[in-house]
């Protein structure tokens, strides 16, 4: 997976999380609910390790190796780092 | 894992909210209870904005009415 498909899929799992909290804030005790959400938080570290292990930091929170890595462009905030999503179905 | 709503999928048997209110007062607002069905794969919940098919396409419809009364 390149550095934009593997950002999207991170992007998608992390937004899907958001969605799924709010749910919880208003269903704490949907078991169903509770389980997708805890295999989701699983599967977005994963993809999230695997974006920092090949690409460098996502957050400047996070550990690094020599040199230090969150100076490498892009940063998050410019337009080369994000990929595109207009015209997309998904 | 993720119970995905596919295109033209439709689960009868799981209704994404309460049908009916009890004990309803007059002069009272009540908002449904939402309940977990199917959400959509997490790819098209990041286009649509929601996880929620039930909640999808909702200010489409709103922006759409604003337009229309707008041109009016």
């Amino acid at each position: 997976m390149n550095r934009d498909e593997l950002l999207k899929k991170l992007t998608a799992l992390d937004f899907y999380l958001i969605d799924l909290q709010l749910y919880l804030n208003t269903h704490p005790r949907d078991a169903e609910a509770l389980n997708i959400y805890n295999s989701v938080v699983k599967e977005a570290k994963a993809v999230r390790e695997e974006y920092e292990r090949m690409f460098g930091m996502l957050t400047a929170n996070n550990t690094s190796r020599l040199p230090w890595q969150w100076i490498d462009e892009p940063w998050p905030w410019q337009y080369s780092f994000n990929f595109d999503l207009a015209g997309e179905n998904g | 894992m993720v119970k995905v709503n596919e295109p033209g999928f439709t689960d009868e048997s799981c209704i994404p909210q309460e049908t009916t209110i009890e004990d309803v007062k007059l002069a009272h607002a009540y908002v449904p209870i939402q309940k977990f069905c199917r959400t959509f794969a997490p790819m098209t919940a990041l286009m649509k904005g929601t996880i929620f098919p039930a909640l999808s396409g909702l200010y489409d419809i709103y922006w759409k009415k604003m337009r229309e009364m707008k041109d009016e």
